[in-house]
């Protein structure tokens, strides 16, 4: 019975107890079982997870929870490889009309081996963005006892034509680390092999500095910018040259917790002390006006093969500990962050932000590339 | 007198609000909860601020071997909006935080071990099941504790209480199973384990000596039949009804077979073994009168 998809209290109070799981996450679970568990610590969650034996379709969502990563967004590329053939003159004019063509052509229809189904194609209620679709697939969970545990989390992506026609963005909202690649698999399934389409995670160049100087102009939209704890990472595999410290020669990755200071500082280590580039920051800017203005934390990470993608990280308002609204001017550094007041931002909310944010780096891309090309 | 009184309008909001109570006592009672006082404003001796409370309760864990209190809130005409219900938990959690000093002091709570479950008891129309999930999933509870048994709050909507309402009035409960945990093997008692009837699994004796496995929640997927004899196994009973609130017809129709095989792997088997089928009851959450025709006209409940 071990192997049966009903996971047991006792494994699930096990998965609970284990570090690598997410208390929240499993706060989250027990929430939509219906009982708010008020515990700080893993222990006490999982005295009341191995007492209760809830509803298999309930314990079926359990993965939907206990894997959750906090909120993000990747992108992809999609765009012709090689020579296309030959078109005809009828039918959708963009890689991004195309592409919620065949969408809509396969609503509802499973594909893959994680059965990816679109459960919904729309128009984007986000103006930056022309549609939006909604995926479920299979995500299998394996709690601490061994047992697996399938559920079928949805991940939502938005799409948006290029400057050119011929190439469309797709953000993903990631919630779960699965959810770009189960996105990025389904898009290619979903085109015609004969059609030459390439999806390509959406990445910065391995020279990358220049353009993690764009990308974070274009978040900070001409407004201040800060950033912190960066990560730098040696992408060669190339021998490194021998006048170099035996240190920095064999080091792989580096990782600092800093205050928070400008970008240059972080450029000017990895590039002259660590030999190797950026792989990850939190970054740091201003989003609102008046009353509405907030200072916001996102993790910028782009490490190894992955893709570039933009973690939550917090919020937080220009208002003072007792409520009264700031109003000198505040820096983001360090003294200028520990002034302001924790927001309460929803998940929506959040991701909204990161949306935006992905616009505007999209944005700025294309404006760079349209001025490289004049 | 509530010929006056306009039964629509907030006026009789009172009236309802305690008929409904009256019929949450009569519902714990029914469950073996000892209903030790109602309405009644605890004073917490911390603070000199009082603390009113629906209903205080206590029952024997048979399991534990303790006596535990449980407190009580019912709530009338609920929107079931997110921030509301947030809103409502978060109160009764800060309510069990301040009451937990003071319960044992009380002549009627002095046997109690500890008091550390709070139960939201929604009268709710429209009720959209998934809506208070989501609204409970996405709360951020604050004053969390780092107690080995921390506080929970158990937000109970119509489908349990018309499910319970419904598959009470079929096979009437004498005797409730508490399932096995940890080490503790499962057990028999008059009183039945909260934890079930919140989660919405829960099997008792009836008044003829047959076993009964309540579920409230729909099993939309095909791996959940097969998981109720998963749960026959583990808990170590023999099922001879199975009450499944939330289940239509037409996909109970769509398992049958797979039913089928699932029983028979049953009796092969010593213990676990399931009913030849279930019975799919489809209840709608739009009227409470299974709730009010069972627990309404108890009035010896206290």
């Amino acid at each position: 019975m071990k192997n049966s998809r009903y996971p047991l209290p006792e494994a699930i109070a096990q998965t609970v107890r284990h570090p690598s799981t997410s208390l929240s996450g499993a706060r989250r679970f027990y929430g939509s079982a219906g009982v708010v568990v008020y515990a700080d610590e893993r222990a006490g969650l999982a005295n009341v997870a191995s007492r209760v034996w809830l509803g298999p379709n309930v314990t079926r969502g359990l993965s939907t929870f206990l894997d959750m990563v906090t909120p993000g967004v990747g992108g992809l590329i999609m765009q012709p490889a090689g020579v296309q053939a030959p078109q005809l003159d009828v039918g959708p004019r963009t890689a991004s009309s195309r592409l919620r063509e065949m969408a809509e052509a396969k609503h509802q229809i499973p594909l893959g081996p994680r059965r990816a189904t679109l459960c919904s194609v729309e128009d984007s209620a986000d103006s930056a963005w022309e549609w939006t679709g909604l995926l479920s697939y299979d995500h299998e969970f394996r709690l601490k006892s061994g047992q697996y545990t399938t559920s079928r989390p949805m991940a939502t992506f938005h799409v948006r034509p290029d400057s050119h026609p011929t190439r469309a963005h797709i953000l993903v909202e990631i919630h779960y680390t699965e959810d770009l690649d189960r996105v990025r698999d389904w898009i290619a399934a979903l085109l015609p092999s004969v059609e030459r389409w390439s999806i390509l995670p959406f990445a910065l160049l391995d020279d990358r500095h220049e353009e993690v100087r764009a990308v974070v102009a274009a978040i900070g939209a001409g407004g201040e910018v800060t950033v912190a704890n960066p990560q730098t990472q040696k992408l060669s595999a190339a021998p490194a040259d021998q006048q170099l410290a035996e240190f920095v020669r064999h080091m792989r990755e580096a990782r600092y917790t800093t205050n928070i200071q400008g970008l240059d500082s972080l450029i000017e280590r990895a590039e002259t002390v660590d030999h190797a580039v950026l792989s990850a920051f939190d970054l740091y800017h201003w989003i609102g006006e008046g009353k509405n203005r907030a200072a916001v934390r996102i993790r910028l990470k782009q490490s190894g093969m992955d893709p570039l993608t933009l973690t939550w990280g917090a919020v937080r308002e220009a208002y003072t500990a007792a409520g009264m609204q700031i109003t000198d001017p505040v820096s983001l550094d360090v003294d200028g962050w520990d002034s302001l007041t924790t927001a309460a931002w929803d998940d929506d909310l959040k991701i909204a932000h990161l949306r935006l944010l992905w616009g505007r780096i999209i944005d700025s891309l294309q404006s760079a590339s349209a001025s490289a090309a004049a | 007198m509530s010929q006056i009184i306009n039964p629509v309008g907030p006026e009789a909001n009172n009236q309802r609000a305690n008929e409904f109570e009256d019929q949450v006592v009569s519902w714990m009672t029914e469950l073996g909860w000892e209903v030790l006082c109602r309405n009644i404003d605890l004073f917490a001796q911390n603070g000199h601020q009082s603390k009113g409370v629906d209903v205080l309760g206590a029952f024997d864990d048979p399991q534990l071997g303790n006596r535990y209190g449980l407190v009580g809130e019912a709530k009338i005409r609920h929107p079931l909006r997110a921030d509301k219900t947030q809103k409502e938990v978060a109160a009764l959690s800060h309510k069990l935080g301040a009451l937990v000093p003071v319960i044992p002091k009380l002549s009627i709570g002095e046997d109690i071990h500890a008091t550390r479950t709070g139960l939201l008891v929604y009268d709710a129309q429209p009720f959209n099941p998934a809506k208070l999930s989501e609204a409970l999933s996405t709360m951020q509870p604050v004053g969390t504790t780092r107690s080995e048994w921390p506080r929970e709050v158990w937000a109970l909507g119509p489908n349990t209480l018309i499910g319970m309402a419904d598959a009470f009035s079929r096979f009437e409960p004498t005797k409730f199973y508490w399932p096995p945990f940890e080490r503790q093997g499962g057990k028999w008692s008059s009183v039945a384990p909260p934890q079930q009837v919140g989660a919405g699994v829960l099997a008792w004796k009836s008044r003829r000596g047959k076993v009964c496995l309540w579920l409230r929640d729909p099993l939309p997927h095909d791996e959940d039949f097969p998981a109720i004899s998963a749960l026959a196994w583990e808990w170590q009973i023999d099922i001879d009804r199975i009450i499944c609130s939330s289940v239509s017809r037409d996909h109970w129709r769509t398992q049958t077979k797979r039913w089928e095989a699932e029983t028979k792997k049953a009796k092969n088997r010593g213990i676990g073994r399931l009913p030849d089928s279930i019975e799919p009851r489809d209840l709608s959450w739009d009227s409470m009168t299974p709730w009010v025709d069972r627990w309404s006209h108890d009035e010896e409940a206290v």
